[in-house]
């Protein structure tokens, strides 16, 4: 699965809604249920499942799914 | 000096843009030499000024290498409770107050400093120096009672400032107006109201005369906040700064989280990133906790360093303590009715409903407004 398959995944979960499709685009302008308390949930259970740790002025900078995308990707290698 | 009454202060607000959005070139430079004036002109003694100076350079110097950073801010910390005379702390930890003078604005400079340091490493190497820092913590637009700005977005419109052939300025003078009007008028009445009802508390209490207090000093407190960021905020854009608006209409608010991301919104994201985030963070990873159980925490926490950032006496722990005990109240509904609705999209539809609006925005209402009396008086002076 890709990184944004796997993206997908936790967003599904944490969104609650099964069919809730995702792109590189995907900021929190898209998703109504997308605020604060849901992005720090977004972003713990993301740490956990690739296993790795996010700074404070990284989280704050997260505007969009891509975003979080190339984060995940440069902190894998 | 720094306030919406003072002559000087108001001749500076007018002329500012005049001065800044012209000569872009040594924008910083002239927006330095109108802060670092209306500072002198404020600061009072020269104790006082010394240990403003100190306050606001060491850390920039200090904050250079990194590993000093989290030493630096618990440091800065300590200060504040010590400067601002948290009598209970001090008193009861038995310390003397040296050199103790109280800085002007030290909690909002505390709140951008820590945004500084703890970005530092981040930021361009063009856009870190002294007089952008100093411009940043001293900036008379939000010197006193903000918005709290970030340092990055500041420095932007120093470097970058908006077209002025661009900016509605009729329209920037209007809202200046009502912002005025909201201060000066409004909330100046509300005020005398306000302060009549607890005095008349003081002396009997009286079940009627406490909800007129609610009411009065709610209304007061929204007035003058909104009304100063008013008059900030559309005087700023004049000079070309793009401050971030501070209020949303939060007396429509539909719960108390939905409230505070209406209201003083710039301490709220403040308190998010550098607050409630972090403790989330830290606490998630501990495999024992359950999300909820650590949002509850992380709530309670977060307002009451809040509260107590507001002032130094009991009342705003009281207060700290109530928005943390709200929010948390307003999420267990939301989870509670996501769950009876059946789902997010069908309880955002519930909320719509006129009847569930009007019944929603009443309890959130009622229960700031009587939050906020420990925010605007001494209530437990009330019970001694």
């Amino acid at each position: 699965m890709s990184i944004l398959e796997q993206v997908q995944v936790i967003f599904r979960d944490i969104f609650d809604d099964e069919n809730l499709v995702i792109t590189g685009e995907t900021s929190a302008k898209d998703i109504e249920d997308w605020d604060s308390l849901t992005h720090i949930q977004l972003v713990t259970k993301i740490e956990k499942h690739f296993k790795i740790r996010f700074t404070l002025s990284e989280i704050t900078k997260l505007k969009q799914v891509s975003d979080l995308i190339l984060l995940i990707q440069t902190k894998q290698t | 000096m720094i306030s919406l009454s003072s002559l000087w202060f108001t001749l500076i607000l007018f002329s500012a843009p005049l001065l800044l959005v012209h000569r872009t070139k040594y924008r910083g430079e002239i927006f330095l030499i109108i802060n670092g004036a209306l500072l002198l002109m404020s600061v009072g003694t020269l104790q006082r000024a010394l240990v403003t100076l100190a306050w606001i350079l060491i850390p920039y110097y200090a904050s250079r290498t990194i590993k000093f950073r989290k030493y630096l801010i618990g440091a800065l910390v300590l200060g504040f409770i010590y400067l601002n005379h948290y009598d209970w702390i001090i008193e009861s930890l038995g310390i003397p107050y040296l050199f103790a003078f109280k800085i002007l604005g030290l909690s909002y400079i505390l709140f951008r400093q820590i945004d500084f340091i703890l970005n530092r490493s981040s930021y361009l190497k063009s856009s870190i120096s002294l007089i952008h820092y100093l411009n940043y913590l001293l900036s008379f637009y939000t010197f006193l009672a903000g918005p709290i700005l970030r340092y990055e977005r500041f420095v932007e419109d120093i470097q970058h400032p908006n077209d002025p052939s661009k900016i509605d300025v009729h329209k920037q003078l209007h809202r200046a107006m009502n912002g005025y009007i909201k201060v000066f008028v409004l909330s100046a009445v509300l005020s005398i109201w306000a302060t009549s009802a607890y005095r008349s508390l003081m002396v009997q209490f009286d079940g009627w005369m406490f909800l007129w207090l609610c009411i009065t000093n709610a209304l007061f407190i929204y007035f003058n906040f909104s009304g100063y960021c008013d008059v900030m905020i559309s005087m700023g854009k004049c000079a070309g700064f793009n401050t971030e608006e501070n209020f949303n209409k939060p007396y429509l608010a539909q719960d108390l989280s939905d409230f505070w991301s209406r209201w003083h919104m710039t301490l709220t994201h403040w308190l998010t990133d550098y607050v409630f985030n972090p403790i989330v963070q830290t606490l998630a990873r501990n495999e024992r906790f359950s999300m909820d159980g650590i949002q509850v925490f992380a709530f309670m926490l977060t307002f009451l360093i809040a509260g107590l950032w507001h002032g130094t006496t009991l009342n705003f722990l009281i207060y700290g303590l109530l928005q943390g005990i709200g929010v948390t109240l307003s999420k267990l509904y939301q989870d509670h009715m996501i769950k009876k609705c059946g789902g997010r999209k069908q309880f955002r539809a519930y909320r719509q409903r006129l009847f569930v609006k009007i019944f929603e925005i009443s309890v959130t209402l009622s229960y700031v407004a009587l939050s906020f009396v420990f925010f605007g008086f001494d209530v437990l002076a009330l019970w001694r």
